[in-house]
């Protein structure tokens, strides 16, 4: 029997010193690449401030993902995945 | 009262503005060492360009009256440079300035509060440095004029624009390549450039009305002598740094000239930086709770809140070294092209990198 990869992993870095949350993103974008790539694969990051927000999502677009952000309690969160329409050695 | 409520009010409308933009003085110069390319920068040397042409027009139309050396920036010193390299480290390891801890607190960061903490525990750390610090400064004194266009000898108004042409053409190019407008993807997010403007205004009213620029850490000091006093106050009184007044500035408000020291007392500092303090807190806690994002988050790794802390204990000496802050260097003195504030703006960028250097490698490991 073989266990399925996880289909969503969640990383919270709300009340982080700045800019350890930004880092610490960015880092584990680059640590669940792989599993980006995948369908059905989600990264939920949990964000509490709107600068870092803005940046984490800048560098999620910038590498090709798609994201999506909604309000949850108080703070961000964005929601990263395979884009739709993937891009020969984009990602 | 007057110089009370308009220090509270500059205050309330810098703090809603940095916490809206997150304009955060110390990110925009870690930036450029820790992801090789700062957002925050372009805004910086807008807000130092604007203060400039205002500043000057205000001189110029007798609204605005200084002469340097004054209490407000004296005569350079290397030990000015030292201090800019050690609040650049501070500033890092902090996450963030002496007055970005204040609206990142009023938006409920813990990290802040410690950091707060740490800056008033250095400020008393360095009260025991400064009868050797006083004679290294004296020591290493680089020149008897104050400004840049003085040691030139070139007129003031004339270096103003070369320096205002130069800045402006760096922000043409910046405009050119785009990074000026912010991407933003969450609603309430306030530019850096309109914040640079809008904290324009509030310096020059600053200047016009209360006689200096925006400025806080001698409050941090009195805040760290007022405790100091309550645990130990034979230790208060045999400080010399804590017993010194010599900090005199003329306040257009009152029309009289203010003298000040950071001790244990009220005076004519804490009557300005005092209000500007709770001001800068209470408007971004506004602020984030307008947005829906006012929340105090206690699981924090420990590494961080010890680089808080040690961030502060360095912001607090670091600001009594040089002798002053970044906001009241970069902001105020910059423009002035104050000869202290550049040896202290230079200083940053070693510190930063230092900062940057330790933070990667003890705090948060990037890979």
């Amino acid at each position: 029997m073989t266990t399925n990869p996880p289909s969503a992993v969640s990383v919270d870095v709300r009340g982080f010193v700045c800019p350890s949350s930004l880092l610490i993103a960015l880092r584990e974008l680059n640590k669940y690449r792989d599993s980006l790539r995948t369908d059905d694969f989600t990264m939920e990051l949990m964000v509490d401030n709107h600068d870092s927000t803005n940046r984490i999502c800048d560098a999620v677009k910038s590498m090709g993902y798609d994201f999506q952000v909604s309000d949850v309690g108080h703070g961000y969160c964005i929601a990263v995945s395979k884009p739709k329409i993937l891009k020969d050695g984009h990602l | 009262m007057l110089i009370i409520l308009v220090s509270l009010g500059l205050g309330l409308l810098s703090g809603a503005v940095m916490h809206r933009s997150d304009f955060c003085l110390a990110g925009a110069i870690r930036d450029v060492f820790l992801f090789r390319s700062s957002p925050l920068f372009p805004s910086l040397v807008l807000l130092i360009a604007l203060n400039i042409v205002f500043i000057e027009i205000a001189r110029l139309s007798g609204l605005v009256v200084y002469q340097l050396p004054s209490s407000l920036y004296g005569l350079p010193a290397l030990t000015t440079f030292i201090g800019g390299i050690v609040f650049g480290v501070g500033m890092v390891l902090a996450g963030g300035c002496v007055v970005g801890a204040l609206y990142k607190l009023g938006a409920g960061s813990l990290s802040a509060c410690i950091a707060i903490i740490g800056m008033m525990s250095g400020s008393l750390v360095y009260s025991g440095l400064h009868p050797y610090w006083k004679d290294l400064s004296e020591k290493t004194r680089m020149s008897e004029v104050a400004t840049l266009p003085q040691l030139l000898g070139l007129n003031q108004t004339v270096m103003m624009i070369v320096v205002v042409f130069v800045l402006f053409l760096m922000l043409f190019r910046w405009h050119k390549q785009g990074v000026l407008i912010r991407p933003s993807f969450v609603s309430g997010y306030l530019q850096p450039w309109m914040a640079a403007l809008l904290l324009s205004f509030v310096t020059l009213v600053s200047f016009a009305a209360v006689g200096m620029p925006l400025g806080i850490t001698t409050s941090y000091s009195k805040a760290g002598a007022f405790i100091a006093q309550l645990v130990a106050p034979a230790w208060v009184t045999s400080q010399e740094f804590l017993q010194h007044r010599g900090f005199n500035y003329y306040s257009p408000l009152a029309d009289t000239i203010l003298s000040a020291g950071p001790g244990p007392y009220l005076d004519g500092l804490s009557l300005v930086q005092f209000p500007l303090i709770g001001g800068i807190i209470i408007g971004a806690f506004f602020s984030s709770v307008q947005m829906r994002k006012f929340k105090i988050h206690y699981s924090v790794p420990k590494i961080q809140l010890l680089s808080a802390l040690a961030g502060g204990i360095l912001l607090g000496m670091a600001s009594r070294m040089s002798p002053a802050c970044n906001v009241w260097h970069l902001l105020g003195g910059i423009p002035l092209l104050s000869l202290q504030s550049l040896l202290f703006f230079f200083g940053l960028f070693p510190g930063a990198w230092i900062g940057t250097f330790l933070l990667t490698r003890f705090v948060v490991r990037v890979k």
